[in-house]
Formats: structure tokens, sequence, C-alpha cells
């Protein structure tokens, strides 16, 4: 029998409480948590703060910055990396607030979609540019242009130790989850595809998933508390 | 999802994958990410997951495919003991094979189940940084530039494609078959 049918649908997911990248997003919500969360998004009066950023009202900037600033962050760095990101930031702010400012923003309760497009415009220019950049300077080791991609130490470190606990959890797991996996994840597999060929219903094939993905979250949190401890030792004997 | 909810996991999951429904989909969810910072949290991490599952399962089926594991491993084993006896050595040799057709149907011919060293074709292409890929296998890795050779594990016979990616952009430069009989 396969390891997914003896999944009780029922059966509780723990909240993580510790950072560890790639962990505690990944537990289903549970019902009835909602009331804890943060607001989705902010109550505002679009119109009337569209219009206090047209004066240039120095709180109405502040606002958009804090309300904008890190999710213009968060997108770019997805697709640029972390290189140069507080100018890139900053650009895309100013060209925001002047595109505002110019009327250029019809409808104010579609500021978001509005600031969106001009992060992936920005996006758009940025790749342009150093695409050009790339293909017009031959001389590529002096170009102060090129986008650095790689992760920081840490975030390396991170991968490397989240790609290890996956490798285990895989290992041990049936060859057929591991199927499912490798179709959905590795070879982008539609879930209906993966469903009509294995003789899986949408349920099982959900659950698998939100197994491996709590399986995932279990172990990285014991790996982290072993760390730690491996740490606070190391760290209580000054001779080693 | 609507504008006062936070995304769904299953929402999370398709954003880091890249893989929607419609581009509205697809807007909604980032406009969502552009002032939520609970869900770019969330999504953070969602990422760390994706990419922690996607390295693995390339690792592991590798593996799979080096050792080949299924039913008949009785049958494997006997063959093998047979193959120490009665099968000529240097079937673990690596066959040398050279690529050079770029997506032609100049099908280049490979033995099966033996592991190959496959010689690809760089000529023309701009000095930089390329993985390549052997398509649906889970293979793949980083192109040595001074000495572009690929070590393939052995083979079951089919049709291959081995795909050439600029390392940074993922641009497709090169697609070379390989037929494996």
């Amino acid at each position: 029998m396969l390891a997914i049918h003896a999944i009780d649908e029922s059966t509780p997911f723990d909240t993580p409480k510790d950072p560890i990248q790639g962990l505690d997003s990944l537990t289903p919500t549970m019902p009835g948590a909602l009331e804890e969360l943060p607001p989705a998004q902010p109550q505002v009066d679009w119109t009337e703060f569209v219009q206090r950023i047209q004066v240039n009202e120095e709180t109405a900037l502040e606002e958009l910055y804090s309300m904008f600033s890190r999710g213009i962050k968060f997108l770019i760095i997805r697709q640029l990396g972390r290189q140069d990101i507080d100018d890139r930031v900053h650009d895309t702010f100013v060209i925001v607030v002047q595109a505002i400012q110019r009327g250029d923003l019809r409808e104010p309760a579609r500021l978001m979609g509005f600031v969106r497009t001009i992060v992936r415009r920005q996006i758009a220019t940025f790749i342009e540019r150093n695409y050009s950049r790339r293909r017009d300077e031959l001389d590529v080791e002096n170009s102060p242009g090129l986008i650095d991609a790689k992760p920081s130490p840490e975030q390396a470190a991170i991968q490397s130790q989240n790609s290890s606990i996956m490798e285990e959890l895989l290992r041990a797991c049936s060859r057929r989850d591991r199927e499912i996996l490798t179709r959905f994840y590795l070879l982008e597999q539609t879930q209906q595809q993966i469903c009509a060929e294995m003789d899986l219903n949408e349920t099982q094939f959900r659950l698998l998933k939100s197994r491996a993905k709590q399986r995932f979250s279990e172990e990285g949190r014991r790996q982290m508390a072993k760390n730690n401890l491996r740490s606070f030792f190391v760290r209580k004997n000054p001779a080693a | 999802m609507t504008p006062l909810e936070h995304l769904e996991d299953e929402e999370l999951e398709a954003y880091a994958l890249g893989r929607f429904a419609s581009e509205e989909e697809a807007e909604a969810i980032e406009e969502h990410l552009l002032c939520c910072a609970y869900c770019q949290t969330r999504q953070e991490k969602m990422d760390g997951f994706v990419q922690a599952m996607q390295s693995a399962t390339r690792t592991v089926s590798v593996e799979t495919i080096k050792t080949k594991p299924n039913a008949y491993v009785a049958i494997a084993i006997a063959a093998a003991a047979a193959a120490i006896f009665f099968i000529p050595r240097g079937l673990e040799t690596p066959v040398s094979v050279e690529l050079s057709a770029v997506r032609s149907d100049a099908n280049l011919v490979a033995p099966a189940g033996r592991p190959l060293k496959v010689k690809i074709d760089l000529t023309g292409l701009a000095t930089g940084v390329y993985r390549w890929e052997l398509v649906s296998s889970g293979l793949s890795g980083a192109v040595n530039p001074n000495e572009p050779i690929l070590s393939f594990p052995a083979l079951a016979k089919g049709q291959y494609w081995v795909r050439l990616r600029e390392a940074r952009t993922e641009e497709l430069v090169r697609e070379f078959s390989l037929a494996v009989r």
C-alpha cells in the first residue's frame, strides 16, 4: 500500500517557530488561526492617498515607501539578485512617484497593479541593460554591470543544508512517492498528468506533497536543534 | 484569493515554480506579494523548499539511473555474475561520442548500457558559462569550456536530447540529438 493512503486528512500540522528557511510557511494554516494573522492588505482610501502623493505630500511619500519598498525589493531580488539592490529599489520608487504625479495612474484603486507593472518594466530594463553591456563590451573582466546572482555564503549554506535534508527524506520515501515528487518538481509535469498516469486522485496527490513538506519541516527543525546544541558545546569548551 | 486574504500554499508553490493557470493569476499573486510582508516571508520559505526539492530530486534521480534498482535484482545479479565469466572485459570503459550536430537529423548513435564520454561542440559560442542537461533524465551539470566532455552513466535504448544553456540566463543555445541503440 502506498504511504499516502495512510495519511489522515485530519492530521494536525504543527506550527514551526524557528526561522529556518523553507520551513514554517510550509504547513497549512490551521482553521481559525486567520484572526492572528497580520492584515493581508493595508486599509487605505486609495483616491485620497494618490491625491496626497500627487501634491507631493511628504507623509504620503513616506507611507508609499513603507508600503511598497520591501515588496519592490522582494520582487527585484527574486529576479536579479542582491547586487545594487538599494539603488534599484530607490530608482524604481522614484519612477513610481513620478508616474503617479504625472497622472499616469487613472484608477487609484489599481495602485498595486500599477506599481507591479513599473517594477516588472524596471526589471526588464535592468536585464536589457546588462545584456546590451555584455554584448557591446568585449572587456568583460572590467565590466561593472554584470549581475552577481550567486547566493551569499550564508544563503549557499542554507540551500546546501536544505538540499541534504531533502535528499535524505527522498531516499527514505517509497519509489512511487519519489517518482511523484520528481515528476512534479523536477520534470514539471502537471498534477493532472501525474494523477492520470500514476492512478492517483487529487487528494492523494495533495497529501503526498503536504506530507513531504511536513517531513522536511520537522527534519529541518531537528537539524537546527542539533546544530544549536553542537555550537553551544563548542562555545562552552574553549579548548575545542 | 481575494485582496483581503493571504495567499494559499498552492499559490506560493505555483509562484515558486513559475506555473500559473493564467497571466491574471500571476499578476494577482505578485500584486499581493508587493504589499504583504507576511506572504513575502512565506514565499521566500516556499522558494527554499522548492529549490531544495528540485536539487534533491535531481541528485536522487541521477543515483537511481546509476544504480537502476528494479524488481529484477536477482536477474541482474545473475547477469552480472555471468558477465564476469562470459562477457569480454572493457564494457565499463566509457565510449567516446562526439556531438557536433545542432538540432539536425543526423543522429549520432551510441551504444546502450555503456557509460559514455560525450564531447560537445562549442564552436561559435561566445565565451561564457554554460550548463548542459540530458532532457527528461534529471542529469545536468556545468560545461568545462576547456574540455567540453560530459560523462553519462549507461543509458537505456532510446532517443535523447542534450541541451546546452547559458548558465545565467538559462537561454537555450544548442540542442544535440543522441540515439542510444
